[in-house]
Parts: C-alpha cells; sequence; structure tokens
C-alpha cells in the first residue's frame, strides 16, 4: 500500500476499557491505525479479539475509553453525541450481519432512510445506477420479509452507499449468507472500492472473506498483531493459525 | 408452577406495571365507592339522628311525626329525667352575600346537646342562633353579627359549635318561640341515673298513651334510621357501580392486550418450555398463574387506593367526623371482581401460548409483524351486531312508543359491540390512512405511523379501550349539554322574564332605581297597575305593554275590555266594580295578576300606582348578578318572585355542570386506563424493537427523532380512539335523546342537540396530552438503546 495514498479513516491510541463488574475488560488496547482511501480492508481475530469493538468505535457506534477517531476531517473522539449521530447518517455506511433492515419499509424505502434522515434530496440517477449494480431494480417495492437473505444484505449494501459516505463498515457482512451468495456480495464490495474508489472496512473471522481485501488487519487481545497487504488466502489461513495455536 | 411465575414476575416487573396500574385503578375505583357510601351512609344516618344522641329512648310514630307537645306528657313518666321534642327544620341562613343551606335543630334542654361550643352560649331567646363553625366560617361571622334565616326573619349569632362539616347542611342551633306546636321527629328521653330502662319504657309507653306511637331505645331508632336510608344510597351505589363496570370493562381490554403482546414476545422462552417437556397445558397454567399473582397484587393496591380516596372524599363532604366505614365483605368482592378479571383477560393470550411450537425456540428473527389478516368469522359477527344495532336504532328513532328508549340502549349495545369487534378491521386502515395523509410530513412520521399500524390486533385492541371510554363520556356529555339547551329552551320559553317582581302593596320607593344600579343588570321596567277586588279577593290589574316592548318579550297589544289571565288563573268571567271584562288567555301574569290595556287600566277604580318590576340582565345564568337583583328587589319589601326564569336557569346550569363534571371524571377513570393501556402498548412493542431502534440510531437517527416517533404513535393511537369514540358517543346521545322524545306528545321538550365545545375539547385536550405523556418512558428507552445493540446477534 502506498504511503502516499490519503487517510479515510484512523484511529490513534485508541483503547476501550469496558468496565464488567470487580474486574475492567480492556477490549481495545492502544491500537493506531490508518485506512487509506480507496480500500478495503478486513479486520480479523477470534472470538473477544476486541475487532467489533474497534470497528464499532472507528464507526462512532461506541466511545473510546481513550485516543482518537478520524473520520475525513472529523474527530469523534472530542464530538458530542449528536454530532456523532450526523456524522454516522451523512459520512457512513453500515452492512451488518443480519437484522439489517426495517420490517416496516420496502426496500427502496429502506436505502433511501439515512436520506431521508438528514432531509437531503435523494439523488436517482446515483441511486438508480447503485440498484442496477446490485441487481434490485425488480425488488424496490418489496417488504423485507419478502426477500432472499442474499436480496437483503444487498439492499443493505445499497442502503451504506447511497448516502456517498467516506467510509463504509460492513460487519460479517457474509455470515448469515451461504457460500454463493456471500462471494457474490465480497464481489461486489470489491469492486466498488476497486472501481469506485469507496473505502470499506469489514469485520470478520472467515479469511475466504478477507481474502477479497486489500489489506487485512489480525487483532488478538486488542492489539494488531498481524498487518498483511494484499492477502492470498494462504498468507491468511497461515495468520489465522497462528493465532488460533 | 407457582415458583415459576413468581420468578418471572420478579425478573421483569418493567413489563407487568402497566398491568398492575390498570387492575389497581378498577379495583380502587370499587373499593372507593364502596367505602365511600358506607361511610356516606353511616354519616347522614348519624347525622339524621343527631338530636337523639344524648337520649336513653326515642318515642316515635311510624309515620315519622309526632306531637311536640308529648314531651311533656313524657317527661313526667317514671324513671324519666328529661324529655324534649326533636325539631328541626332546614332552611337557607344568609350574612351579606352569603348563603349556606343548614339544619337548625330546636334547643330546649341542656341535657340532650350533643356539640361542645367552640365559644359563646347556646341560643336562650327566639333571636339568637348558635351555628357550627363551618358554618361560622363559611358565612364568614361570629358571635355577635347578624345572619337572615330563610324567610328573612333576622338572628343574632350568639354562640358557635364543634360539630360534623357537612357538604350538604351545615348545623345550626335556634330557640323556637314559646308556646309554638310543632310536629316532632321523635322525643328524645332521658332517663334517671337509677331507672330501670325496660320499666322506664313502659312507663313512657303507658304517659303517651297512644298503640300508634313506638317507644324504643335510642340505638335501636338510629339502626332503623340507617335502613331507611339505605334505599336512597343503593342507588348511587349501583349507579356508580355501573361506572366502576366501565372502568374495570376497559381495564380487562387493557390486561388482555398486555398477555397477548407479553405472549408474543416470549415465544422463544415458551417454545422452550415446550422444547423440555412442558405440556400446552403447563406453559397454560403457568401464564394464568402469572396472572392470578398479578390480579392479587393489583387488587390488594387497589384496596389501598380505594380506601384513601374514599377517606379524602368524606374529608370533603364531612362524613368522615363519624368514622370511616368499611364493609370489608363488599372489599372481598373487589378483590375478587380484580382477580378475576385479570385472570379473564390472560384466557385467551394463554391459549395461544399453549399452541406455541417447541420450535419457535428454534426461531432467531422474531416475527416482524403479525399481519394475520382478520377472520371471517370476525367480520360476519360485526356485521350481524352493526345491522342488529342499525334495524334497532331505525325502530327507536320512527317508533312513537314507550319502548323507544329501551330500543334504543338496545341499539347502542348491539352496535358498540360492533363497532369494537370490527376494530381490528378498520383501525389498521385509519393509521394507514393517516399514514398517507401524513406521509409527507418526514421520515420520523411516516416511521411512527407504519409502526402504529404494523400489529393491527394490537392497536386496535389499544384504540378499543380508548373508544369505549371516550365514547362513553362524548355520549355523557353531548347528552346533558343536549339535556341542558332543551331544558333552557324550555325555561326561556315559559319564563322570558329575568326576574319578575309583583309587589301587592306597590313598589317600594327607590327599588327601580336601586336593581337598575345593580350590577349585570341590563334593563329595568315598571309596570303600571292598581289592586281591584273581585268576589272579595284581591287581584293586580296592570298595563304591561310598554315594560313587554322594553323586555323584548311577546307583546300583541291587549284591545280595550279585555282582562288576559294565565292559562290556569282564567275565570270563567270577570267583573270589576260592576264592570264586566271579557277575559282571555295570556302569559307572564302569575298569581292573582291580569293584563289589561291602558285606557281599560284607567277606567278601573282605584288609583294607579307602580305594582311590579321587570329586570333584564346580562346573563340570566349569572348567579352573582340574579343574587344581587334579587337582593335589591327584596330590600324593601317581599315581592311575588315566581315568575321568574333567571334563578330557575341559573339552577339548572348549576346542576348540570356540577352532573357534568362529576360524571365525567367518573368516567374519566376509563380513560385513564385506556391511556394506561396506551403508555403499555408503546412500551411493551418498544422493548420488542430494541434492534429495530438501535439499527434507527446507527444510521443517523436522533435520540429526539426517536422519541418523536414514539411521540407520533401514540397520538396516532389516541386520535383513532378519540375519532371512533367521539363520533359514537356523538351518534349515541342523538339517538337516545332523539328517541327518548320522539314519543313526547305535543313537543313540550324540542330536543336540541347541543356539543358543548368547552367539555369535549378539554376531554380530547387532556387525553392528547396523556398520550403524549405515555410517550414519554418508553421514548426514553427507545432513544436509549446504543446502536452497538443493532450489530449484536440475539
Amino acid at each position: 500500500m502506498s504511503v502516499a495514498a490519503p487517510t479515510a479513516c484512523a484511529v490513534q491510541h485508541l483503547t476501550k476499557v469496558y468496565p464488567t463488574g470487580g474486574a475492567s475488560v480492556t477490549a481495545v488496547d492502544d491500537v493506531s491505525v490508518a485506512i487509506a482511501k480507496g480500500s478495503f480492508t478486513a479486520i480479523m481475530g477470534p472470538s473477544g479479539s476486541g475487532k467489533s469493538t474497534l470497528m464499532h468505535c472507528m464507526a462512532g457506534l461506541d466511545r473510546p475509553t481513550r485516543g482518537d477517531v478520524l473520520i475525513g476531517e472529523h474527530n469523534l473522539a472530542f464530538m458530542p453525541e449528536k454530532a456523532v449521530t450526523k456524522v454516522r447518517r451523512d459520512r457512513i455506511g453500515f452492512v451488518f450481519q443480519a437484522f439489517n433492515l426495517l420490517p416496516t419499509l420496502t426496500a427502496e424505502q429502506n436505502i433511501v432512510l439515512p436520506l431521508e434522515l438528514s432531509g437531503t434530496r435523494v439523488d436517482r440517477e446515483h441511486l438508480a445506477s447503485i440498484v442496477e449494480s446490485l441487481g434490485l431494480a425488480d425488488r424496490l417495492g418489496h417488504r423485507p420479509s419478502q426477500l432472499s437473505g442474499g436480496q437483503q444484505q444487498r439492499v443493505a449494501v445499497a442502503r451504506a452507499l447511497v448516502t456517498r459516505p467516506e467510509v463504509v463498515f460492513a460487519d460479517e457482512p457474509t455470515g448469515a449468507l451461504d457460500r454463493k451468495t456471500g462471494t457474490a456480495l465480497l464481489e461486489y464490495l470489491q469492486a466498488s472500492a476497486r472501481d469506485r474508489g469507496q473505502t470499506i472496512i469489514m469485520v470478520t473471522h472467515d479469511p475466504h472473506a478477507a481474502s477479497y481485501a486489500d489489506r487485512a488487519l489480525m487483532l488478538l487481545d486488542g492489539r494488531i498483531v498481524g498487518d498483511l497487504d494484499q492477502p492470498t488466502p494462504d498468507e491468511l489461513a497461515g495468520l489465522v493459525g497462528s493465532v488460533a495455536a | 408452577m407457582l415458583r415459576q411465575a413468581l420468578s418471572e414476575l420478579r425478573l421483569r416487573p418493567g413489563r407487568f406495571v402497566a398491568t398492575l396500574i390498570a387492575i389497581a385503578i378498577s379495583v380502587g375505583f370499587i373499593a372507593a365507592i364502596s367505602v365511600f357510601i358506607s361511610t356516606e351512609q353511616a354519616g347522614t344516618a348519624r347525622a339524621n339522628s343527631m338530636g337523639l344522641s344524648q337520649a336513653d329512648l326515642a318515642v316515635h310514630s311510624p309515620d315519622g311525626v309526632v306531637s311536640a307537645e308529648l314531651a311533656d306528657a313524657v317527661a313526667r313518666a317514671d324513671g324519666v329525667a328529661a324529655a324534649q321534642p326533636v325539631l328541626s327544620r332546614s332552611t337557607d341562613v344568609t350574612a351579606a352575600e352569603r348563603t349556606v343551606f343548614a339544619t337548625l335543630w330546636a334547643d330546649v334542654a341542656p341535657d340532650f346537646r350533643w356539640a361542645d361550643l367552640d365559644e359563646g352560649r347556646y341560643p336562650e331567646t327566639a333571636g339568637e342562633i348558635a351555628v357550627s363553625r363551618d358554618m361560622a366560617d363559611t358565612l364568614g361571622v361570629t358571635v355577635g353579627d347578624e345572619v337572615g334565616l330563610g324567610g328573612g326573619s333576622p338572628a343574632v349569632v350568639v354562640g358557635i359549635t364543634r360539630d360534623a362539616e357537612s357538604l350538604f347542611a351545615s348545623t345550626g342551633y335556634i330557640r323556637p318561640p314559646a308556646g309554638t306546636a310543632a310536629d316532632a321527629e321523635a322525643i328524645a328521653v332521658r332517663l334517671a341515673p337509677d331507672a330501670d330502662p325496660d320499666a322506664a319504657a313502659a312507663a313512657v309507653g303507658n304517659a303517651v298513651a297512644d298503640d300508634d306511637l313506638v317507644v324504643e331505645t335510642a340505638e335501636e331508632y338510629r339502626a332503623s334510621r340507617l335502613v331507611s336510608i339505605t334505599g336512597e344510597f343503593d342507588i348511587f351505589r349501583n349507579m356508580l357501580l355501573g361506572f366502576a363496570g366501565v372502568a374495570v370493562l376497559v381495564g380487562m381490554i387493557t390486561i388482555g392486550n398486555t398477555f397477548a403482546i407479553l405472549v408474543t414476545q416470549r415465544r422463544r422462552q415458551l417454545g422452550l418450555l415446550r422444547a423440555v417437556g412442558a405440556t400446552g397445558g403447563q406453559v397454560m397454567g403457568r401464564l394464568l398463574t402469572e396472572s392470578l399473582l398479578l390480579g392479587l397484587a393489583g387488587s390488594l393496591i387497589g384496596i389501598g387506593l380505594g380506601v384513601a380516596v374514599a377517606a379524602v372524599g368524606t374529608a370533603f363532604t364531612g362524613s368522615i367526623f363519624w368514622g370511616i366505614v368499611v364493609n370489608w365483605a363488599e372489599l372481598g368482592i373487589a378483590v375478587v371482581v380484580g382477580v378475576t378479571a385479570t385472570v379473564a383477560s390472560a384466557v385467551l393470550p394463554a391459549v395461544s401460548a399453549a399452541r406455541v411450537a417447541p420450535l419457535a425456540a428454534l426461531q432467531t428473527v422474531p416475527s416482524a409483524a403479525e399481519a394475520r389478516r382478520a377472520g371471517l368469522v370476525r367480520i360476519i359477527v360485526a356485521v350481524l351486531f352493526l345491522a342488529g344495532g342499525g334495524l334497532l336504532a331505525v325502530t327507536a328513532l320512527g317508533g312513537t312508543g314507550d319502548l323507544n328508549i329501551v330500543y334504543a340502549v338496545g341499539a347502542g349495545g348491539l352496535l358498540t359491540i360492533g363497532v369494537l369487534g370490527a376494530a381490528p378491521l378498520f383501525v389498521p386502515a385509519l393509521l394507514s390512512g393517516m399514514g398517507r395523509l401524513f406521509g409527507g410530513a418526514g421520515p420520523t412520521t411516516r416511521l411512527a405511523l407504519k409502526n402504529s399500524a404494523r400489529n393491527p390486533r394490537r392497536s386496535a385492541a389499544t384504540a378499543t379501550a380508548l373508544m369505549l371510554a371516550i365514547g362513553l363520556v362524548v355520549t355523557l356529555q353531548v347528552g346533558l349539554a343536549s339535556a341542558r339547551t332543551s331544558g333552557m329552551d324550555t325555561i326561556d320559553r315559559e319564563f322570558p322574564l329575568d326576574l319578575a317582581a309583583t309587589y301587592a302593596a306597590g313598589v317600594p320607593a327607590g327599588t327601580a332605581e336601586r336593581v337598575e344600579d345593580t350590577p349585570g343588570v341590563e334593563s329595568v321596567a315598571v309596570l303600571r297597575g292598581k289592586p281591584v277586588q273581585v268576589d272579595g279577593a284581591v287581584f293586580l290589574a296592570v298595563d304591561d305593554r310598554a315594560a313587554r316592548a322594553a323586555m323584548g318579550v311577546e307583546a300583541e297589544p291587549i284591545p280595550d275590555g279585555i282582562a288576559r289571565f294565565e292559562e290556569w288563573a282564567m275565570p270563567d268571567s270577570l267583573t270589576v266594580d260592576g264592570t264586566a271584562l271579557d277575559v282571555q288567555e295570556g302569559r307572564l301574569y302569575g298569581q292573582s295578576t291580569f293584563g289589561v290595556s291602558e285606557a281599560t287600566l284607567a277606567a278601573l277604580p282605584g288609583e294607579t300606582t307602580d305594582v311590579a318590576v321587570w329586570v333584564k340582565l346580562a346573563d340570566r345564568t349569572d348567579a352573582a348578578a340574579v343574587n344581587a337583583a334579587v337582593a335589591a328587589l327584596t330590600a324593601d319589601g317581599n315581592p311575588d318572585l315566581s315568575n321568574s326564569g333567571a334563578q330557575m336557569a341559573g339552577i339548572l346550569e348549576q346542576v348540570i355542570d356540577v352532573v357534568v363534571i362529576v360524571m365525567t371524571a367518573l368516567l374519566g377513570v376509563a380513560v385513564a386506563i385506556a391511556i394506561v393501556g396506551v403508555s403499555n402498548t408503546l412500551g411493551l412493542s418498544v422493548i420488542e424493537r430494541q434492534r429495530e431502534s438501535a439499527l434507527l440510531r446507527a444510521l443517523g437517527m436522533q435520540r429526539g427523532q426517536l422519541r418523536g416517533m414514539l411521540l407520533i404513535e401514540a397520538l396516532a393511537l389516541a386520535v383513532v380512539g378519540i375519532v371512533v369514540g367521539v363520533g359514537a358517543g356523538v351518534f349515541f346521545a342523538w339517538l337516545g335523546l332523539t328517541s327518548a322524545f320522539a314519543g313526547v306528545p305535543g313537543g313540550v321538550v324540542q330536543v336540541r342537540m347541543t356539543i358543548e365545545p368547552m367539555w369535549t375539547v378539554a376531554l380530547l385536550g387532556v387525553c392528547l396530552a396523556a398520550a403524549a405523556l405515555a410517550s414519554v418512558l418508553p421514548g426514553r428507552r427507545a432513544a436509549n438503546a446504543t446502536p452497538t445493540q443493532a450489530l449484536a446477534v440475539e
């Protein structure tokens, strides 16, 4: 990865401590990392490694205990809750593992929801191109319950992209999908980064999923223990094996 | 099973709070009524027999009246220390502008006094009065001041006593003029210290020598008085219990809805129970046990609440002076009603819980919306009820018989069941209609309206409770408002004059001017006339043409030689001083008065003077103005005021206002329960939608927007309940009034439908405000969902 590439988001000396009863748990321990604009980054790690916490803090879903979180020009660590919410709405896209969509809204209403919440006019052309690229054109009027799991995830991806966000965060986006559908989704995310310059950060424990990324970070006990550029499945398998050992 | 149920209640108390409140309010209502009425009844009985509170024996007659003179004979009987007739009269007592209604007891012998003196002394002559502290405070008088006893005779306050306060009548003591014969309620008898009660009673019996009179102990007498007023109180009790029944019904809808929602939310838990081997019956039993415990807890809270409310109520009426009377059997019944209602409400949800398949435990995604189609059965049943109700309504409106009102009540009942039963059919439609109407107002509103319509049964049940409660209040309000308007119309027609004072001896000088200067008086007209002898009786002939014109009442000129009388006072013929006058029917004359033309009046013998004053008020229902004007009219004379409409209109206005306030408050309990139901439905829905709220927060919805969403959901439910409730209420009131008066011949009372905007708007405002308030806690809960919860896989 080129050092000169501009940064889309970064954390510096990020620490997150959860108070649990008597002993507090340090989920993320002094992590610093910069994510280049237009890159597709995978954050890997076994359960309890802190990968989800790191992502939550980076995406403004959770507050860091110490350290800075930068999204574009904003430092989320110093912003009030309302402003963070606004950043999430306008600058960040989300794709979750499951329960991405509001059951009462149609696919199209779900896609444009972030725009509506901010009162932004829907760019029809942009919407059409996203919907077209995801093959959802004939599904827009359906409700989530009438869509397959893969279609629901694609609606979620469309919603994440429609605001032209700085960064899209994806949390195990293929976790609830079969392998074929999951692969198609990963290919789409990869293409979004390569062809449209969309920055994407994906949390996954699956080496196969991570192999679609430009970069893979491995977390263990709240620290980054591996950082692979253009990881191959073999390299990733080795990394996972080393951590599991 | 009991332990499991208890642990469920302990683990998630929040989910049951609203149910507990609904039960507690319903049972508390019943308990409050029971305690209040029992206490009032006992208090009234004690107050009524107050004259005998120091007596050992009572002599009374079955017809309720004994001669006061009997007391002397009784006093002479063996073993009797003293005897006194129990004499009291009810009258109004006035001081300056203030008036109280009072029971004045004749105070004769010191032995029979029951109240301690606060200051001063008991009256010793006819012109003196001792009043209770309560009356003194109300009138603003103290020892040495003068008060007027009904009819105008003055009395000087010589003492202030410590008596029970009473809402209805204050207590006072007077000394009747010596030698006045009177009918007493009873003869109070005190025995000599060493007298044998039985022997003394026999001696008293011999002394009165009248088999119709009863001699019994004062205690027996009081007990019989309590029984004699039970009937009157039972009417109140039953009426109030009717209102309590409505509250319980609305409570049941709310409770049933809560359990239905809880079963939906606990599908996985129930499925797990089934998976580890619980039978459907056991699952059902567990739910019913929970409801039983809940019902019991709520009912006991309700009893405490009810007794407290009754204590406050009886303190207000003053009956608490005699002690709170608790009828434990009735309270026991209230608890049984509360528990039964709760368990009965939980039966249907429990049955559906028993049907949860073990597989439900394995379903990870909770069913988003139970968009079940309304059953065909529901449609058919609702249509049948509506058709039956409609048919009865048409019968009630078309008929002329006495049964109209029965038909109308039947129609009301059937239509209510039909409308409420059909609620799941039209409530979602109304909600989505609102969604289309207000969808453009932004994503928050659109989401809120979609949410409120997502569980058709749940929102229908919530709105149903509100519809029922609001419908009843509006029926009552419109009914009473219309009754008032119709009554006012009748009074306006029959008594168009606000105040008419006829002075047999001529209008005292300065009266007209004094009235004219009274605030609230718009105009004054003085009638000229003269007293004439007709067959030995004195009649008043008046010329009221100018006065009628001034007052703006019907003024068809009277031709010369004609005398106009009230219809009911019309003689067959009239000859004054040898001159025969033709008799015609007229209005606004009253007793012993007739109208003639100016020329005819002049031709009659005697001198023409001012004989009557007519007054037009700016507002005839303004009690202060009426009182002031009457005071001005009666300052120097004692006129006949019987033709005045203002006092009657004022009383009607006040009575109806009080009735509306009381009834609205009573039915307001049902509205309150329905609003608790709204909060409950929202609260439970929010728990269910925790992840959804978190997702919205993750996607950038602000906390305020989320709270706003819940607010709009609450308002949407309230609006549906209000629209249907108000519509139904107005219709039922119209149906009831129209059919009730359709059978009245001659149209004596013309029904005018009236909606009193103040009452109804206030009701709706309170409902909307309460609904908004009901969304606060659920809204907070939803807004506090952290965005990360959306990512957690349950």
